[in-house]
C-alpha cells in the first residue's frame, strides 16, 4: 500500500491521464463575477450580524478513533438508533415539470411549474420561469437557492426541521411554516409573503435576522434602501396586488429618495425598520418580531418614562412595537413624544406620515389629511412622500370626490410615475 | 495547466479586482482586524476566486464550493488575530481552504460510511442522455476522485489541478516531504488505475494518448 514512490518521477512533467485534467482545468474553478458578488454580500451581511469566532477545536477532526466508532455504531445497529431518535436519513423527493440536474440545478420543462415534493410533506412550487436549484438535502431539511423568480413553499412542521431558502443575497430560515418569496434579480428586490407560521430573514438591510410571522409581507428593495414590512390584510387597498406573488418592478431610484436613508417605505401602516439606524435594545427585539415583549416592557418600565427618557431609536421602535400590536393609542403616544423631544430628527419628521397612517382608522381621513400635508411641508421630498401623497390622494377622492383628487393624481404621476399608486392615480387624472 | 492556487507571501498586485484600493495585504489584515468592513470586502475580492477555484477544482460542486468558500473566509476573519505576519495573507487563506477541504472531505466520507446521504449525491435522476460528453467524464472522473481519502485527494488535486510543486504542498498543508510525495504517488496510482477501469474514462484517454499502454 505504502510503496515507496519512485523520486525520479515525482518532481517531474508527469501527470496522469493529463488530457482528463486539462479538461477538469478547463471546466471547473472559474468563479462567475456573480458568484463573487452574491458571495461577497452574504459574507459581509454575516459579519454585520455576528462576529467571527473560531470554533472551539478548529476544525472538526474525523480521526481514525471516530471513524472506527462510528463503524462500530453501525455495527451495532447505531443506523437502526439514529434514523429513529435523532440523525435521521435524508428527505427523499421527487419533482413534477421538471428535473432535477447533479448540479441541482432545476431544470423546468417548458411553460411549467416544477413542483419539488419532500418526503416529509413539504413542497416547493416554483412560478413559470424562476429559476432555481437544490443546493443541499439533508434529514432535517433542504436548502433550495432561488436566482430570480417566485416560489411558493409549505414546509412540514417536524421537530428538528432545518430549512434554508436563498433568495439573490438574502438567506430565509424555516422550521414550519407557508409563503411565497420571490427575488427580482434585475431590481434586487426581495418579496415575501407569510401565510401561516413564522421564518427569518437575512440579508442586505435587515440589520440581522428580521422575524416574520403570519399575515406579514416583507419587501426589501436593496437598490432603493428601503425595508418594508405590512400586514398581507392591507395590501390590497392601497396598491394593485401583484400578479405573482412578487410586486411589480421597481423603478430606478429616484432623486428624491435619500440614498445614506437607513431604511424606507412606500409602505402604509407596517413601516420600515426605521431602528436599524439605532441602537437601542428595543431596536434588537423589533428586528426578532417580539412586538408584545416590547409593550410590555414598557408598560413593566411605566409609559410616561419611558415615553419622557427614552432614546430616540427606542421611542421609535416602541412606536413600531405598538403600532404592529395594534395598540394604536400607545403608538400614537410613542410619536408624539418623538416629535416632542426631538423635533428636529428625521424619526420626527417621519412620525407625522406615521401619525396620518394611524389616524386613517383613527380620528379619520380629515385628521390624516392633515398629517400627510405637515408631513409633505416638513419632507417635500422625504422617504414617505410618495406613500403619503399617495394616500391623501386616496382619502381625498374618498372625502370630496374625484374632481378634487385629480389634480393631487396628477402631481402624483408628474412627481412618482412608476410609485405604487400610479396605476389608480392614472385612472383617476383621465387621459 | 497554470497555477492558479500557487501561493506566494508577497503582496500581491490585485489582478482579480481591479477596482480595489491599493492596499497591501498587511494593510488589509490590520483593518479587517479593526473591523474595517471595507477591508473584508476588498479581502473577499482580491482572495475567493482563489479559495472557489481550489474548491470547485477539488469537489466538482459549485454549490459545495460556494458555501465552502464562505466557510474559509468566515474561518479567516475569525483567525485573523494570530496570523503573524500579514503579508503571508495568500498563504494563510490558501491553507486554511485546504484544511476546510480535507474536513469537508473527511465529514463526506464517515456520512457515507454511515450510509447518510450526502448532498453532492441527491439531486434526482437526471437522464445521462441530457450531458454531453464532456459533463458526463467530470461526472466520472469526481466519482472516480471520491473513491480516495481526503488526504490523498487532497494531495492529488493540489498537485495535479492545482499545480502545487511538492515543496509548496508540504508548506500548504504542513506535511513532510515524504508523506506529500506518498500522497501523491498513491492517488496518483489508483486514479489511473480506476480511470482505465472505466470504459468511458479509458476510451477518453486513449483517445486522447494519455494511457500508459504497458
Amino acid at each position: 500500500m505504502n510503496r515507496k514512490p519512485p523520486n525520479d518521477v515525482l518532481d517531474g512533467p508527469e501527470t496522469p491521464l493529463p488530457e482528463l485534467l486539462r479538461l477538469v482545468a478547463a471546466q471547473r474553478g472559474q468563479m462567475t463575477p456573480g458568484q463573487r458578488a452574491v458571495g461577497g454580500r452574504t459574507l459581509l451581511a454575516r459579519l454585520a450580524r455576528e462576529r467571527p469566532r473560531e470554533p472551539r477545536h478548529g476544525v472538526p477532526v474525523f480521526s481514525a478513533v471516530s471513524v472506527a466508532l462510528a463503524a462500530l455504531i453501525l455495527l451495532l445497529g447505531g443506523y437502526f438508533l439514529v434514523t429513529r431518535h435523532g440523525v435521521p436519513v435524508a428527505l427523499s423527493y421527487a419533482i413534477e415539470g421538471g428535473h432535477v440536474e447533479r448540479s441541482g440545478l432545476i431544470e423546468a420543462e417548458p411553460a411549467s411549474e416544477p413542483l419539488l415534493r419532500f418526503s416529509d410533506g413539504s413542497e416547493v412550487h416554483f412560478a413559470i420561469g424562476a429559476k432555481a436549484s437544490l443546493r443541499h438535502v439533508d434529514g432535517r431539511g433542504a436548502r433550495v437557492a432561488l436566482a430570480s423568480g417566485n416560489a411558493h413553499v409549505d414546509v412540514a412542521h417536524r421537530p428538528g426541521a432545518e430549512w434554508l431558502f436563498d433568495a439573490g443575497p438574502f438567506q430565509i430560515t424555516v422550521t414550519g411554516t407557508a409563503f411565497t418569496f420571490g427575488w427580482t434579480a434585475d431590481d434586487e428586490q426581495l418579496d415575501v409573503r407569510m401565510e401561516r407560521g413564522s421564518v427569518r430573514v437575512s440579508g442586505p438591510l435587515t440589520d440581522g435576522e428580521l422575524a416574520l410571522r403570519s399575515g406579514q409581507h416583507l419587501i426589501v428593495r436593496v437598490r432603493r434602501r428601503e425595508t418594508i414590512i405590512r400586514e398581507l390584510e392591507l395590501d390590497g387597498s392601497p396598491e394593485p396586488a401583484p400578479a405573482a406573488g412578487v410586486a411589480a418592478s421597481q423603478p430606478a431610484p429616484s432623486a428624491s429618495i435619500a440614498p445614506e436613508a437607513p431604511a424606507a417605505t412606500e409602505s402604509g401602516l407596517a413601516r420600515p425598520r426605521r431602528a436599524a439606524a439605532g441602537n437601542g435594545e428595543w431596536g434588537a427585539r423589533l428586528a426578532r418580531g417580539d412586538f408584545e415583549g416590547i409593550v410590555q416592557q414598557a408598560e413593566r418600565r411605566g409609559v410616561e418614562s419611558c415615553l419622557a427618557e427614552s432614546s430616540l431609536a427606542d421611542l421609535a421602535a416602541l412606536a413600531d412595537a405598538a403600532r404592529y400590536g395594534r395598540h394604536d393609542d400607545l403608538a400614537r403616544r410613542a410619536l408624539f413624544a418623538e416629535r416632542r423631544r426631538f423635533p428636529v430628527s428625521g424619526p420626527s419628521r417621519d412620525a407625522a406620515f406615521l401619525l396620518g397612517r394611524l389616524e386613517e382608522t383613527g380620528s379619520g381621513p380629515a385628521a390624516a389629511i392633515g398629517w400627510y400635508d405637515r408631513y409633505a411641508m416638513e419632507s417635500p421630498n422625504g422617504t414617505y412622500a410618495s406613500e403619503s401623497l399617495g394616500r391623501k390622494m386616496i382619502l381625498v377622492q374618498e372625502l370630496r370626490g374625484d374632481d378634487e383628487a385629480r389634480g393631487i393624481a396628477r402631481e402624483y404621476l408628474s412627481r412618482f410615475p412608476a410609485g405604487t399608486y400610479a396605476t389608480r392615480a392614472r385612472a383617476l387624472a383621465g387621459p | 495547466m497554470g497555477r492558479p492556487g500557487a501561493p506566494s507571501d508577497a503582496a500581491q498586485s490585485d489582478d482579480t479586482a481591479p477596482s480595489d484600493p491599493v492596499y497591501d495585504d498587511a494593510a488589509l489584515v490590520r483593518a479587517c482586524i479593526a473591523g474595517e468592513e471595507w477591508a473584508a470586502a476588498a479581502v473577499w475580492r482580491r482572495y475567493a476566486p482563489m479559495v472557489y477555484g481550489l474548491l470547485d477544482r477539488a469537489l466538482g460542486s459549485a454549490s459545495e464550493s460556494e458555501d465552502l468558500t464562505q466557510e474559509v473566509f468566515w474561518r479567516v476573519f475569525a483567525a485573523f488575530g494570530r496570523l503573524r505576519d500579514p503579508q503571508a495573507l495568500r498563504s494563510f487563506i490558501y491553507s486554511a481552504a485546504i484544511r476546510i477541504l480535507r474536513w469537508h472531505l473527511r465529514s463526506k466520507r464517515v456520512r457515507r460510511i454511515l450510509l447518510l446521504s450526502d448532498s453532492d449525491e441527491m439531486p434526482d435522476g437526471t437522464s445521462a442522455g441530457q450531458d454531453n460528453e464532456g459533463h458526463e467524464l467530470l461526472e466520472r472522473f469526481y466519482r472516480l476522485l471520491d473513491s480516495l481519502g481526503a488526504n490523498d485527494r487532497t494531495a492529488f488535486v493540489l498537485r495535479h489541478l492545482e499545480g502545487l510543486s511538492l515543496a509548496e504542498m508540504t508548506v500548504a498543508t504542513g506535511a513532510s516531504l515524504a508523506t506529500v510525495k506518498r500522497r501523491v504517488y498513491r492517488a496518483s496510482e489508483q486514479v489511473t488505475k480506476l480511470a482505465k477501469a472505466d470504459p468511458d474514462l479509458a476510451l477518453y484517454v486513449l483517445r486522447a494518448g494519455g494511457a500508459d499502454e504497458s
